[in-house]
C-alpha cells in the first residue's frame, strides 16, 4: 500500500480545489425537557471539531426532529452556540435585529400536541485551529419546553442531529 | 406521566431540565430546591391515577356533539331532547 501526502492540490488553472476536509456528527435519540426561560444546553446535542487551518470554514447543519411546549400559547426556542478551546460560548446563527432571540423557534397555537421542527444551516468562520464545540441550547417562553417529543406527553419521540463539516478555505 | 410534569406539580416555579426521562439526569437551575426521586416517583403515581380516573371524561368529551349541534338539538327538541342525547354518551362511558 502507498500513501500520498500533499499540502495542496490545484487544478490546471492553478486554483486551489476546495473541498470538505472532515465531517463530524452527533445524533441525539433521547428526549429533553426544561422549564428554564434562560438558555440551557440540550444534553448530548453537541459536536466538536478541530479545523486544520485558520482559513477553513465550518458548515454547521442542525436538524431538530420536533419541539413542543406543554401549554398552548407558549414557545420553544433553540440557539446555536460555539465555544473555542472550552472557553466562553458565543451565540451564533442569530440575526442582528434587536428582537432576535433564537436561531429557530416554534410558537404553540392552541393544541399542546402541536410541534415544530428546527433546521439550521450556518457557515461559520471560526478562524482557529483549536478545538471548537458547537452546542444547541433551548429555552421555553413559559411552562415546559420539549425537544424530540410533543409538549404534552413523552410518547412519540424523534431524533435530532448536529453535523459539522470543515470546508477548505 | 413524565418526570418534569411531576416536578412542576410539586413546585410550579421549578427551573429544571430533564434528559432522557432519567432520574439521574435532572439538572436544577437558578437555585431551585432539589426534589427527591422518591417524591417525584410518588407524584408521578398520583398524577397517573388522576389521569386514569378521568378517562371517562376524555371519552365523553370526544363523543359529545359540538356546541353548535347541541344548540340545534335544544332548538328542535327542547331541553329534554338535548338531555336525552347527552345521556346516551354519559351512559356509554359511566363515571368510574
Amino acid at each position: 500500500m502507498s500513501i500520498i501526502k500533499v499540502n495542496e492540490i490545484q487544478n490546471v488553472a492553478g486554483t486551489q480545489n476546495k473541498g470538505v476536509l472532515q465531517v463530524v456528527s452527533t445524533c441525539k435519540t433521547s428526549q429533553f425537557t426544561t422549564t428554564s426561560t434562560s438558555y440551557v444546553d440540550i444534553t448530548g446535542l453537541n459536536v466538536a471539531i478541530t479545523p486544520r487551518s485558520t482559513s477553513s470554514k465550518v458548515l454547521v447543519v442542525v436538524g431538530v426532529g420536533c419541539m413542543g411546549n406543554s401549554a398552548s400559547g407558549y414557545q420553544t426556542f433553540v440557539v446555536l452556540e460555539r465555544a473555542i478551546s472550552g472557553g466562553a460560548t458565543t451565540e451564533i446563527a442569530k440575526s442582528t435585529d434587536a428582537a432576535s432571540i433564537a436561531s429557530s423557534a416554534m410558537w404553540l397555537d392552541n393544541n399542546t400536541y402541536s410541534t415544530g421542527a428546527a433546521s439550521i444551516n450556518f457557515l461559520d468562520s471560526p478562524n482557529t485551529t483549536s478545538a471548537i464545540t458547537y452546542t444547541l441550547q433551548c429555552k421555553g417562553g413559559g411552562n415546559t419546553a420539549a425537544i424530540n417529543r410533543r409538549g404534552d406527553t413523552a410518547d412519540d419521540g424523534t431524533v435530532s442531529t448536529i453535523t459539522v463539516m470543515e470546508i477548505q478555505g | 406521566m413524565d418526570i418534569i410534569s411531576a416536578i412542576v406539580a410539586i413546585n410550579p416555579d421549578a427551573k429544571v431540565s430533564v434528559n432522557a426521562e432519567d432520574y439521574d439526569q435532572i439538572t436544577w437551575h437558578d437555585g431551585t430546591a432539589v426534589i427527591s426521586k422518591a417524591d417525584i416517583v410518588a407524584k408521578q403515581a398520583e398524577l397517573k391515577k388522576a389521569y386514569d380516573d378521568a378517562e371517562y371524561q376524555r371519552k365523553r368529551k370526544a363523543e359529545y356533539p359540538s356546541i353548535e349541534d347541541q344548540l340545534d338539538d335544544i332548538y328542535h327538541n327542547g331541553i329534554s331532547g338535548w338531555s336525552a342525547t347527552i345521556k346516551k354518551t354519559k351512559d356509554k362511558h359511566p363515571k368510574a
